[in-house]
Protein backbone atom coordinates (compact mmCIF):
# COMPACT_ATOMS: atom_id res chain seq x y z
CA UNK A 1 0.00 0.00 0.00
CA UNK A 2 1.40 3.14 -1.10
CA UNK A 3 2.45 6.19 1.44
CA UNK A 4 -0.09 8.99 1.16
CA UNK A 5 2.23 11.54 -0.30
CA UNK A 6 3.09 15.11 1.51
CA UNK A 7 -0.23 16.48 -0.93
CA UNK A 8 -3.59 16.27 -0.42
CA UNK A 9 -4.33 14.26 -3.43
CA UNK A 10 -8.12 14.62 -3.08
CA UNK A 11 -10.25 11.77 -3.48
CA UNK A 12 -12.87 13.42 -5.90
CA UNK A 13 -10.21 14.20 -7.98
CA UNK A 14 -8.73 10.74 -8.20
CA UNK A 15 -12.06 9.75 -9.13
CA UNK A 16 -12.61 12.20 -11.53
CA UNK A 17 -9.45 11.20 -13.31
CA UNK A 18 -11.32 7.93 -14.51
CA UNK A 19 -14.04 10.15 -16.04
CA UNK A 20 -11.36 12.30 -17.69
CA UNK A 21 -9.61 9.13 -19.20
CA UNK A 22 -12.01 8.77 -21.46
CA UNK A 23 -12.45 5.22 -22.98
CA UNK A 24 -9.42 4.12 -21.46
CA UNK A 25 -11.50 4.35 -18.43
CA UNK A 26 -14.38 2.42 -19.09
CA UNK A 27 -13.22 -0.99 -18.21
CA UNK A 28 -11.86 0.24 -14.98
CA UNK A 29 -15.22 1.96 -13.96
CA UNK A 30 -16.99 -0.74 -14.60
CA UNK A 31 -14.82 -2.89 -12.84
CA UNK A 32 -15.18 -0.55 -10.02
CA UNK A 33 -19.08 0.25 -9.93
CA UNK A 34 -19.08 -4.05 -10.03
CA UNK A 35 -17.01 -4.19 -7.12
CA UNK A 36 -19.31 -1.64 -4.80
CA UNK A 37 -22.53 -3.58 -6.09
CA UNK A 38 -21.43 -6.73 -5.10
CA UNK A 39 -20.27 -5.08 -1.52
CA UNK A 40 -23.30 -3.52 -0.88
CA UNK A 41 -25.24 -6.81 -1.68
CA UNK A 42 -22.55 -7.98 0.73
CA UNK A 43 -21.41 -10.94 -1.89
CA UNK A 44 -18.18 -9.27 -1.37
CA UNK A 45 -16.36 -8.44 1.78
CA UNK A 46 -14.65 -5.17 2.36
CA UNK A 47 -11.35 -6.68 2.72
CA UNK A 48 -11.73 -8.46 -0.25
CA UNK A 49 -9.73 -5.98 -2.60
CA UNK A 50 -7.94 -9.63 -5.10
CA UNK B 1 16.31 18.97 1.81
CA UNK B 2 17.69 21.95 -0.50
CA UNK B 3 20.56 24.07 0.65
CA UNK B 4 23.26 26.42 -0.43
CA UNK B 5 26.43 26.85 0.87
CA UNK B 6 28.89 28.94 -1.24
CA UNK B 7 26.14 29.72 -3.52
CA UNK B 8 25.73 25.89 -4.77
CA UNK B 9 22.37 24.84 -4.82
CA UNK B 10 22.73 21.06 -3.21
CA UNK B 11 19.63 18.67 -3.12
CA UNK B 12 20.29 15.41 -0.17
CA UNK B 13 18.13 12.67 -1.53
CA UNK B 14 16.21 10.75 1.41
CA UNK B 15 17.03 6.69 0.62
CA UNK B 16 13.56 6.34 -0.86
CA UNK B 17 14.63 9.36 -2.80
CA UNK B 18 17.83 7.61 -3.83
CA UNK B 19 16.16 4.74 -5.12
CA UNK B 20 13.64 7.29 -7.50
CA UNK B 21 17.04 8.85 -8.48
CA UNK B 22 18.97 6.15 -9.33
CA UNK B 23 16.31 5.49 -11.49
CA UNK B 24 15.03 8.27 -13.04
CA UNK B 25 19.18 9.14 -14.22
CA UNK B 26 18.82 6.44 -16.55
CA UNK B 27 15.56 7.22 -17.82
CA UNK B 28 15.82 8.64 -21.35
CA UNK B 29 13.35 10.91 -21.71
CA UNK B 30 15.21 12.54 -18.00
CA UNK B 31 18.47 12.69 -20.35
CA UNK B 32 17.03 14.46 -23.10
CA UNK B 33 14.91 17.39 -20.83
CA UNK B 34 18.06 17.99 -19.08
CA UNK B 35 20.24 17.89 -22.41
CA UNK B 36 17.91 20.51 -23.90
CA UNK B 37 17.31 22.39 -20.62
CA UNK B 38 13.81 22.22 -19.92
CA UNK B 39 15.23 20.45 -16.55
CA UNK B 40 17.62 21.96 -14.14
CA UNK B 41 21.21 21.18 -15.34
CA UNK B 42 21.73 18.42 -12.31
CA UNK B 43 24.64 16.08 -11.04
CA UNK B 44 25.12 13.46 -8.15
CA UNK B 45 28.55 14.77 -6.99
CA UNK B 46 28.75 12.57 -4.13
CA UNK B 47 26.19 8.95 -3.61
CA UNK B 48 22.83 10.90 -2.53
CA UNK B 49 23.95 14.31 -3.26
CA UNK B 50 23.11 16.39 -5.84
CA UNK B 51 24.11 19.70 -7.37
CA UNK B 52 22.06 21.73 -9.54
CA UNK B 53 22.75 24.73 -11.87
CA UNK B 54 22.53 27.92 -10.05
CA UNK B 55 19.59 29.81 -11.77
CA UNK B 56 20.44 34.01 -11.99
CA UNK B 57 16.87 34.84 -10.36
CA UNK B 58 14.20 32.96 -8.67
CA UNK B 59 10.78 34.38 -8.87
CA UNK B 60 7.22 32.92 -7.74
CA UNK B 61 3.90 31.97 -10.28
CA UNK B 62 2.21 35.51 -8.84
CA UNK B 63 5.31 37.41 -10.06
CA UNK B 64 4.20 35.84 -14.03
CA UNK B 65 1.94 37.20 -16.34
CA UNK B 66 -0.32 34.85 -18.04
CA UNK B 67 1.50 33.77 -20.88
CA UNK B 68 4.65 32.61 -18.51
CA UNK B 69 2.11 30.63 -16.40
CA UNK B 70 0.96 28.49 -19.53
CA UNK B 71 3.86 27.77 -20.59
CA UNK B 72 5.23 26.48 -17.11
CA UNK B 73 1.84 24.62 -17.85
CA UNK B 74 2.59 23.31 -20.84
CA UNK B 75 6.30 22.30 -19.57
CA UNK B 76 4.96 20.36 -16.57
CA UNK B 77 2.25 18.52 -18.61
CA UNK B 78 5.08 17.82 -21.68
CA UNK B 79 7.59 16.32 -18.86
CA UNK B 80 4.83 14.36 -16.91
CA UNK B 81 3.32 12.48 -20.12
CA UNK B 82 7.14 11.99 -21.28
CA UNK B 83 7.58 10.64 -17.51
CA UNK B 84 4.81 8.48 -17.93
CA UNK B 85 5.50 6.74 -20.86
CA UNK B 86 8.61 5.29 -19.23
CA UNK B 87 7.05 4.18 -15.87
CA UNK B 88 7.46 7.48 -13.78
CA UNK B 89 5.13 10.58 -12.44
CA UNK B 90 5.43 14.12 -10.80
CA UNK B 91 4.55 14.14 -7.31
CA UNK B 92 2.67 17.35 -7.75
CA UNK B 93 1.58 20.16 -9.77
CA UNK B 94 2.60 23.30 -8.52
CA UNK B 95 4.18 26.33 -10.70
CA UNK B 96 6.87 26.73 -7.79
CA UNK B 97 8.44 23.94 -9.25
CA UNK B 98 8.89 25.84 -12.54
CA UNK B 99 11.77 28.44 -12.37
CA UNK B 100 13.17 30.60 -15.66
CA UNK B 101 16.37 30.66 -17.35
CA UNK B 102 15.61 34.29 -19.48
CA UNK B 103 12.12 33.52 -20.95
CA UNK B 104 12.57 29.99 -21.13
CA UNK B 105 10.70 27.79 -18.30
CA UNK B 106 12.94 25.50 -16.43
CA UNK B 107 11.78 22.37 -14.23
CA UNK B 108 13.61 22.70 -11.13
CA UNK B 109 12.23 20.21 -8.59
CA UNK B 110 14.20 17.20 -9.74
CA UNK B 111 12.14 15.32 -6.67
CA UNK B 112 9.22 15.42 -7.72
CA UNK B 113 9.94 12.61 -10.09
CA UNK B 114 9.14 8.99 -8.60
CA UNK B 115 8.89 5.78 -9.84
CA UNK B 116 4.77 5.38 -10.90
CA UNK B 117 3.41 2.83 -8.98
CA UNK B 118 0.92 0.60 -10.17
CA UNK B 119 -2.98 1.50 -9.76
CA UNK B 120 -2.38 5.18 -8.61
CA UNK B 121 -3.94 7.41 -9.96
CA UNK B 122 -1.83 11.64 -10.62
CA UNK B 123 -1.96 13.14 -7.29
CA UNK B 124 -0.66 16.14 -8.53
CA UNK B 125 -3.81 16.74 -10.46
CA UNK B 126 -5.62 18.29 -7.84
CA UNK B 127 -2.96 20.78 -7.40
CA UNK B 128 -2.65 21.33 -11.21
CA UNK B 129 -6.14 22.76 -10.64
CA UNK B 130 -6.07 25.27 -7.94
CA UNK B 131 -2.31 26.65 -8.91
CA UNK B 132 -2.09 26.39 -13.16
CA UNK B 133 -5.59 25.38 -14.50
CA UNK B 134 -8.19 27.47 -12.27
CA UNK B 135 -5.37 30.83 -12.27
CA UNK B 136 -5.43 30.44 -16.22
CA UNK B 137 -8.96 30.22 -16.70
CA UNK B 138 -9.77 32.80 -13.98
CA UNK B 139 -8.26 35.20 -16.79
CA UNK B 140 -9.03 33.70 -20.16
CA UNK B 141 -12.55 33.24 -19.06
CA UNK B 142 -13.34 36.32 -17.24
CA UNK B 143 -10.56 38.39 -17.80
CA UNK B 144 -9.33 38.70 -14.34
CA UNK B 145 -5.57 38.55 -13.97
CA UNK B 146 -5.24 35.93 -11.17
CA UNK B 147 -2.00 37.91 -9.18
CA UNK B 148 -3.18 38.86 -6.44
CA UNK B 149 -5.20 35.54 -5.42
CA UNK B 150 -2.39 33.84 -5.69
CA UNK B 151 0.07 36.00 -3.98
CA UNK B 152 -2.79 35.79 -0.63
CA UNK B 153 -3.50 31.43 -1.38
CA UNK B 154 -0.37 30.05 -1.52
CA UNK B 155 -2.68 26.62 -2.72
CA UNK B 156 -4.31 28.85 -5.48
CA UNK B 157 -8.15 28.56 -5.96
CA UNK B 158 -10.22 25.86 -4.83
CA UNK B 159 -12.58 23.74 -6.64
CA UNK B 160 -15.53 25.40 -4.67
CA UNK B 161 -14.25 28.67 -5.65
CA UNK B 162 -13.32 28.37 -8.98
CA UNK B 163 -17.11 26.74 -9.34
CA UNK B 164 -18.51 30.27 -8.30
CA UNK B 165 -16.34 32.46 -10.64
CA UNK B 166 -16.09 30.55 -14.23
CA UNK B 167 -18.70 30.11 -16.67
CA UNK B 168 -19.83 26.56 -16.59
CA UNK B 169 -20.00 26.15 -20.37
CA UNK B 170 -16.62 27.21 -21.34
CA UNK B 171 -13.82 25.01 -22.52
CA UNK B 172 -12.80 22.69 -19.52
CA UNK B 173 -15.54 24.08 -17.17
CA UNK B 174 -17.79 21.34 -16.72
CA UNK B 175 -15.46 18.56 -16.31
CA UNK B 176 -12.29 20.60 -14.45
CA UNK B 177 -14.37 22.59 -12.48
CA UNK B 178 -17.72 22.05 -11.94
CA UNK B 179 -17.37 17.76 -11.74
CA UNK B 180 -14.50 18.31 -9.45
CA UNK B 181 -16.12 20.35 -7.46
CA UNK B 182 -18.72 17.88 -6.70
CA UNK B 183 -16.86 14.72 -6.39
CA UNK B 184 -14.89 16.33 -4.10
CA UNK B 185 -17.79 17.43 -2.57
CA UNK B 186 -18.87 13.88 -2.34
CA UNK B 187 -15.97 12.12 -1.11
CA UNK B 188 -14.14 13.86 0.92
CA UNK B 189 -12.29 12.46 3.76
CA UNK B 190 -12.12 9.04 1.59
CA UNK B 191 -8.95 9.55 0.27
CA UNK B 192 -7.50 6.10 1.79
CA UNK B 193 -10.86 4.30 0.27
CA UNK B 194 -10.81 5.73 -3.05
CA UNK B 195 -6.84 4.93 -3.31
CA UNK B 196 -7.23 1.44 -2.60
CA UNK B 197 -10.35 1.31 -4.40
CA UNK B 198 -8.77 2.66 -7.57
CA UNK B 199 -6.17 0.13 -7.05
CA UNK B 200 -8.11 -2.80 -7.26
CA UNK B 201 -10.38 -1.49 -10.14
CA UNK B 202 -6.93 -1.67 -11.94
CA UNK B 203 -6.61 1.84 -12.36
CA UNK B 204 -3.59 2.51 -15.34
CA UNK B 205 -1.92 5.16 -16.22
CA UNK B 206 -3.07 5.06 -19.88
CA UNK B 207 -6.13 7.14 -17.90
CA UNK B 208 -3.54 9.94 -16.48
CA UNK B 209 -1.90 9.79 -20.16
CA UNK B 210 -5.37 10.80 -21.86
CA UNK B 211 -6.24 13.14 -19.50
CA UNK B 212 -2.40 15.06 -19.53
CA UNK B 213 -2.96 14.98 -23.17
CA UNK B 214 -6.49 16.59 -22.75
CA UNK B 215 -5.27 19.12 -20.36
CA UNK B 216 -2.65 19.87 -22.65
CA UNK B 217 -4.74 20.86 -25.74
CA UNK B 218 -6.85 23.01 -23.12
CA UNK B 219 -3.86 25.26 -21.60
CA UNK B 220 -2.51 25.54 -25.17
CA UNK B 221 -5.77 26.95 -26.49
CA UNK B 222 -6.59 30.07 -23.27
CA UNK B 223 -5.17 32.96 -23.99
CA UNK B 224 -5.48 36.01 -21.66
CA UNK B 225 -8.21 37.93 -21.56
CA UNK B 226 -7.75 42.09 -20.69
CA UNK B 227 -9.47 45.25 -20.76
CA UNK B 228 -7.07 48.91 -21.84
CA UNK B 229 -4.10 48.61 -20.94
CA UNK B 230 -2.64 51.79 -19.86
CA UNK B 231 0.39 51.24 -20.37
CA UNK B 232 0.03 49.60 -23.77
CA UNK B 233 0.54 52.01 -25.67
CA UNK B 234 2.97 54.13 -23.73
CA UNK B 235 5.94 54.36 -26.49
CA UNK B 236 4.01 55.63 -28.72
CA UNK B 237 2.55 58.29 -26.65
CA UNK B 238 5.49 58.80 -24.18
CA UNK B 239 6.56 62.15 -23.23
CA UNK B 240 10.63 61.14 -24.79
CA UNK B 241 10.98 63.00 -27.78
CA UNK B 242 12.81 60.34 -30.90
CA UNK B 243 16.33 62.38 -29.56
CA UNK B 244 15.65 61.89 -26.15
CA UNK B 245 14.83 58.16 -25.84
CA UNK B 246 17.87 58.19 -28.00
CA UNK B 247 19.93 59.29 -25.70
CA UNK B 248 18.54 57.54 -23.16
CA UNK B 249 19.67 54.15 -24.51
CA UNK B 250 22.84 55.34 -25.20
CA UNK B 251 23.36 56.41 -21.81
CA UNK B 252 21.92 53.10 -20.77
CA UNK B 253 24.30 51.02 -22.75
CA UNK B 254 27.04 53.20 -21.80
CA UNK B 255 26.33 52.33 -18.34
CA UNK B 256 27.42 48.89 -18.08
CA UNK B 257 28.95 46.10 -17.93
CA UNK B 258 27.39 44.68 -15.27
CA UNK B 259 26.15 41.28 -14.03
CA UNK B 260 22.76 41.59 -13.48
CA UNK B 261 20.48 44.75 -14.06
CA UNK B 262 17.00 44.90 -12.58
CA UNK B 263 14.62 47.38 -15.12
CA UNK B 264 11.93 48.39 -13.00
CA UNK B 265 8.76 49.87 -15.46
CA UNK B 266 10.98 47.75 -18.26
CA UNK B 267 7.32 48.14 -20.63
CA UNK B 268 8.21 46.99 -24.09
CA UNK B 269 11.71 46.19 -23.32
CA UNK B 270 13.82 48.37 -25.16
CA UNK B 271 15.89 49.55 -22.73
CA UNK B 272 16.71 46.04 -21.30
CA UNK B 273 17.88 45.10 -24.61
CA UNK B 274 19.99 48.31 -24.56
CA UNK B 275 22.05 47.63 -21.13
CA UNK B 276 25.03 45.85 -21.55
CA UNK B 277 24.29 43.08 -19.02
CA UNK B 278 24.29 39.60 -17.93
CA UNK B 279 21.14 38.70 -17.19
CA UNK B 280 18.36 41.76 -17.01
CA UNK B 281 15.03 41.38 -15.32
CA UNK B 282 12.30 43.20 -17.07
CA UNK B 283 9.72 44.27 -14.43
CA UNK B 284 6.50 46.11 -15.10
CA UNK B 285 3.47 46.79 -12.79
CA UNK B 286 1.11 46.11 -16.26
CA UNK B 287 0.30 42.45 -16.87
CA UNK B 288 -0.07 43.04 -20.47
CA UNK B 289 2.82 44.84 -20.76
CA UNK B 290 4.98 42.33 -19.28
CA UNK B 291 2.97 39.60 -21.11
CA UNK B 292 3.63 40.87 -24.60
CA UNK B 293 7.09 41.39 -23.23
CA UNK B 294 7.90 38.24 -22.37
CA UNK B 295 5.58 36.89 -26.20
CA UNK B 296 8.55 38.51 -28.08
CA UNK B 297 11.27 37.53 -26.13
CA UNK B 298 9.72 33.53 -25.70
CA UNK B 299 9.61 34.02 -29.59
CA UNK B 300 13.55 34.75 -29.97
CA UNK B 301 17.04 32.69 -29.75
CA UNK B 302 16.43 30.45 -26.74
CA UNK B 303 18.67 29.88 -24.18
CA UNK B 304 20.99 27.13 -23.24
CA UNK B 305 21.77 25.29 -20.31
CA UNK B 306 25.80 26.22 -19.39
CA UNK B 307 28.62 25.45 -16.89
CA UNK B 308 30.54 27.88 -17.00
CA UNK B 309 29.45 32.19 -17.44
CA UNK B 310 27.93 33.17 -20.91
CA UNK B 311 29.48 35.69 -22.76
CA UNK B 312 29.26 38.91 -21.42
CA UNK B 313 27.63 40.37 -24.46
CA UNK B 314 24.59 38.84 -24.46
CA UNK B 315 21.20 40.55 -22.54
CA UNK B 316 18.12 37.94 -22.23
CA UNK B 317 15.75 40.19 -20.39
CA UNK B 318 13.80 37.63 -18.20
CA UNK B 319 10.17 39.31 -17.71
CA UNK B 320 7.86 39.64 -14.59
CA UNK B 321 4.50 41.51 -14.05
CA UNK B 322 4.12 42.36 -10.54
CA UNK B 323 4.16 45.83 -8.42
CA UNK B 324 5.55 43.19 -5.87
CA UNK B 325 8.62 42.54 -7.58
CA UNK B 326 9.59 46.47 -6.32
CA UNK B 327 8.85 45.40 -2.95
CA UNK B 328 12.11 42.53 -3.56
CA UNK B 329 14.17 45.29 -5.02
CA UNK B 330 13.85 47.09 -1.44
CA UNK B 331 14.47 43.88 -0.12
CA UNK B 332 17.43 42.59 -2.67
CA UNK B 333 18.96 45.67 -1.68
CA UNK B 334 18.33 45.05 2.53
CA UNK B 335 19.84 41.94 2.18
CA UNK B 336 23.53 43.16 -0.06
CA UNK B 337 24.03 45.46 2.77
CA UNK B 338 23.87 43.11 5.06
CA UNK B 339 25.89 40.55 3.07
CA UNK B 340 28.53 42.48 1.26
CA UNK B 341 29.76 41.01 -1.41
CA UNK B 342 32.59 38.57 -1.68
CA UNK B 343 36.11 39.13 -2.98
CA UNK B 344 35.59 37.49 -6.18
CA UNK B 345 32.52 39.10 -6.93
CA UNK B 346 29.96 36.46 -6.58
CA UNK B 347 26.59 37.75 -5.53
CA UNK B 348 25.38 36.64 -2.05
CA UNK B 349 22.88 33.84 -1.42
CA UNK B 350 19.57 35.59 -1.25
CA UNK B 351 16.12 34.82 -0.60
CA UNK B 352 16.50 31.87 -3.07
CA UNK B 353 16.61 28.32 -1.40
CA UNK B 354 14.30 26.23 -3.12
CA UNK B 355 12.37 24.46 -0.90
CA UNK B 356 10.44 21.41 -0.88
CA UNK B 357 6.83 22.49 -0.90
Amino acid sequence: MSPLGYLDAGSGSMLLQIILGGAAAIGVTMKLTWRRFLRALRIRRDDDDT
Amino acid sequence: MVYSPDGEVLRELSSRGREDWEALENARFFRRALEDGRIVATEEIEPGLLRHERLPFVSYPYEWPFEMLRDAALLQLGLLDEALAEGFVLKDGSPYNVQWRGSEPVFVDVGSFERLREGEPWAGYRQFCTLFLYPLMLQAYRGIPPQAWLRGSLEGIEPSEARALLPRFRRGVLTHVVLHDRLEAKHADRERDVRSELKAAGFKKELIQANVRRLRKLVERLSPKRGRSEWAGYRDAAPYSDEDAARKERFVAGSGPAEFVWDLGANDGRFSRAVGAEHVLAVDGDERVAGELYTARAAGPRARPRARAPPRDRAEPAVRGARHLAARARLAARDRVRRPRRPDGDAPAGREALGDA
